[in-house]
């Protein structure tokens, strides 16, 4: 008997690919910060490798590299992460309704793969030719084509956004989150392929992305979930409450980009601006929990997103405070070298490590409660009788 | 009410949003003092505090250095009868006046130098004018020093955990240095260009040449300090009494003239004129010289390290204290080029660095016998077949691991 009380927007096996989505990106999360922690991001100096590189090169996992196999482990993650997010956004566009915008979103998603792929392998090429020292030979016409197919895919999404047909948004989202997912392994890779003219500043891209794009797999995962009749914030909660839950995700996101920024070029500025910009999240996140609290609509819609956003902000001060002192506060023979030049124990990456992911985890629940907060009542299906 | 708290609400909020954007400026405008600008003016060049590795342990190392723990395994080294000298012991004023003499020679990370004594600021195609270095140390900071570290010992924060280890540039030995004490500038240069196959050492094929000079002076820069540092150090902390140091600073100076000294010696052409490989499967090789290299590489001692033509794990101490693995041959991955040239001038003078001997006593037809059967090794369908049922005894027909 189905619950005529409850509205799916999209079938579960959405929901699971979605979910499977976002833990395969937590994992390349944790993969990703600690290539920048162990600084591991060139001990592969080749890009781009093949997703069965590992598999072809088991040496790599038995071999003495650490780096190397971070680096790869990492990699193959990503490959992972984009095939999933291929799948989820196979599986939205399956669920639309309009036969001929169904058929063009499926066959857009996979001609965009299909395309990449060619770029993918044509950047092999390219790399292959810089190494016998052929020079730079961009393919240029394969780098068209994804922009194109990408770009249609785009259009083809914001067909499904004005239709307005049942699960339009997760469309949406599945769409560019899996553009963003490709546009992030490029970032990834041309970090490496063009390490000697702006690797430090891709890299502090491609990290900040990262951000965006695990924000915007929440985000599906979020639009998938079954909702009730009158599960959304009275307004006066909404007023209370709506726009601190926007300042919050914008602050952290400011905060999480001065992070990154310090991580991977150390200015004086990103270190100043990280330290002020975390009293600022802190007390932002704290008043914006406090308000949604205050009633109990609020504790009873919020109250387990409030309490989870609190705890892991501890947690992230925490781990910030021993990061800093990890990485600035130094005796011995250490303190004579500049903080980004100085050796990397285990125990200090994993918990700068720590840090980067709960930050992560800090924006995706803010992203989160926003949208719980923002979003709009579900119109049930009338039920006969 | 409603619509005047949402108001109150909404003026909160362009205030917070005021602030952040004000910071995302002001942080933006930061971002000048980042990796571009190099080193900090106030920073100075550390002295030493890993040990000196004087002598490595005469035994053979089972394994590398644990991941990220490359200076206590070194430390560990006495223990496995190795020679070390510990930079702690000295203390105070010897301490203080090396530093001092150093700086004066050297300089400072962001204002390098190399003021030796009666010697000129040129070495053959290696300018190390300040100017010069001044370039040379920002590109480094930028695109070296995260593994080679800070004063080139190759322990930058990636250097611990990358293997093989960056190089340590200290003890002023290179590996492409081929029958001589230092390596010509071309070959630092190759190697920039070039990167080096099998390791973490990337190419940088697309930054200028004027580029790629500097940061060759640069690293020549750190060498001649780190070796006259360790020299000095070595002296100090001598307990055999056979190196009496009485003036420090003079004793840098004159250190400092001998290092200088040997970079200016051009190397002579050690290479033997030697067929280049065609590195085309198809063309056949000159199969009674590789078969002739086969016999010598199992007779002449090669396999004593290249265990089943490297394919068996192996280490061996390197000057530097850390263990590297002997190449295994099958595999085509030569970090010193791939030509027969390239394997000709190993096997005649060897790699000390690394405790491959040099074989003097080779003709030089037998050491192009021994470089052929090594270029073609990787390469299954390129060996003769007998030599190929040897050397891939469970190959299948026609399949190659390697293709050129």
């Amino acid at each position: 008997m189905t619950d005529t009380t409850i509205y799916r927007p999209v079938p579960s096996l959405v929901r699971i690919l979605a979910q499977l989505t976002v833990l395969s990106a937590a994992a390349l999360l944790v993969l990703g910060g600690l290539v920048t922690t162990l600084r591991a991001g060139m001990s592969d100096t080749r890009w781009p490798t093949s997703p069965t590189h590992l598999a072809e090169n088991p040496d790599i996992l038995r071999g003495e590299n650490t780096g190397l196999k971070i680096e790869h482990s990492h990699r193959v993650l990503g490959f992972l992460t984009g095939g999933l997010a291929t799948l989820l956004a196979l599986a939205a566009w399956q669920t639309e309704p309009s036969r001929t915008l169904r058929w063009t979103g499926l066959l857009l998603v996979l001609v965009l793969v299909v395309i990449y792929g060619q770029f993918h392998r044509a950047m092999g090429v390219a790399w292959s030719a810089r190494e016998a020292g052929g020079g730079l030979n961009w393919p240029r016409a394969d780098a068209l084509a994804t922009a194109a197919a990408s770009l249609g895919l785009l259009l083809a999404a914001v067909f499904a956004a004005r239709a307005r047909r049942q699960g339009w948004a997760v469309r949406v989202f599945a769409s560019v989150a899996l553009i963003s997912v490709m546009i992030q392994g490029l970032l990834g890779g041309f970090r490496v392929f063009l390490d000697q003219i702006m690797g430090t500043e891709l890299a502090a891209v491609h990290g900040t992305f990262a951000q965006l794009v695990f924000c915007l797999l929440t985000a599906v995962v979020i639009l998938t979930a079954p909702r009730r009749a009158g599960d959304t914030l009275p307004p006066e909660d909404q007023a209370r409450v709506g726009w601190w839950s926007l300042i919050v995700v914008g602050i952290l996101l400011v905060q999480l980009v001065w992070g990154v920024w310090l991580r991977h070029v150390g200015s004086p500025a990103s270190q100043r601006l990280h330290v002020l910009t975390a009293f600022v999240v802190t007390g932002a996140a704290a008043w914006m929990c406090v308000l949604a609290l205050a009633t109990p609509s609020g504790r009873a819609r919020l109250g387990f997103l409030a309490y989870h956003l609190l705890g892991i902000l501890v947690l992230q001060v925490i781990l910030g405070v021993e990061s800093w002192m990890g990485k600035f506060a130094a005796a011995g023979p250490q303190a004579a070298v500049p903080p980004p030049l100085r050796d990397v124990s285990a125990h200090a990456a994993g918990i700068r490590t720590a840090h980067v992911l709960i930050g992560t985890a800090l924006l995706a629940s803010s992203v989160a409660f926003a949208m719980r907060v923002w979003r709009k009542p579900v119109e049930l299906p009338a039920v006969d009788g | 009410m409603r619509r005047a708290s949402r108001h109150q609400t909404s003026e909160v909020g362009s205030r917070i949003a005021g602030v952040g954007l004000a910071l995302l400026f002001s942080s933006l405008v930061g971002c000048d003092s980042g990796l571009s600008d190099g080193y900090d003016p106030e920073l100075r060049y550390p002295l030493r505090s890993d040990p000196l590795v004087l002598q490595p342990p005469p035994d053979v190392p089972v394994s590398p250095a644990p991941p990220g723990r490359l200076n206590e395994w070194i430390a560990g080294l006495s223990e496995r009868r190795g020679k070390l000298a510990d930079p702690h012991e000295l203390v105070n004023s010897p301490r203080l006046e090396l530093q001092k003499a150093l700086e004066e020679l050297f300089g400072t990370p962001s204002a390098p130098l190399v003021a030796v004594p009666g010697r000129p600021t040129e070495l053959p195609g290696v300018d190390l004018s300040a100017v010069h270095l001044a370039e040379g140390s920002r590109h480094y900071r930028r695109l070296c020093a995260q593994c080679h570290g800070l004063t080139g010992d190759g322990r930058g924060p990636a250097g611990a955990w990358v293997y093989p280890h960056p190089r340590d540039f200290r003890q002023g030995v290179f590996k492409t240095a081929i029958g001589t004490s230092k390596p010509p500038s071309e070959a630092l240069t190759r190697i920039l260009r070039v990167g080096v196959p099998g390791s973490s050492m990337p190419l940088f094929d697309l930054i200028p040449d004027e580029d790629v000079r500097s940061l060759v002076a640069y690293t020549v820069h750190l060498s001649v300090r780190g070796e006259v540092e360790f020299r000095v150090m070595k002296a100090l902390l001598d307990e055999s009494g056979e190196s009496d140091v009485a003036d420090i600073a003079s004793e840098c100076r004159q250190t400092a003239g001998s290092v200088f000294d040997q970079w200016t010696r051009t190397p002579t052409n050690t290479r033997l004129p030697m067929p280049e490989s065609s590195g085309d499967p198809s063309i056949a090789s000159d199969h009674a010289s590789v078969r002739r290299g086969y016999q010598l590489f199992t007779t002449a001692g090669c396999a004593s390290c290249h265990q089943d033509y490297g394919r068996t794990e192996a280490y061996r101490y390197d000057v530097w204290g850390a263990a590297v693995r002997v190449p295994d041959l099958t595999r085509g991955i030569f970090r010193w080029g791939k030509q027969p040239a390239d394997f000709a001038a190993h096997i005649r003078h060897g790699i000390p660095a690394s405790g491959m001997p040099a074989h003097p006593t080779l003709t030089d037809d037998q050491v192009r016998d021994l470089s052929a059967f090594v270029a073609e090794l990787a390469y299954p369908q390129r060996l003769p077949a007998d030599i190929r049922d040897l050397v891939y005894p469970t190959a299948i027909a026609g399949r190659s691991p390697n293709s050129p």
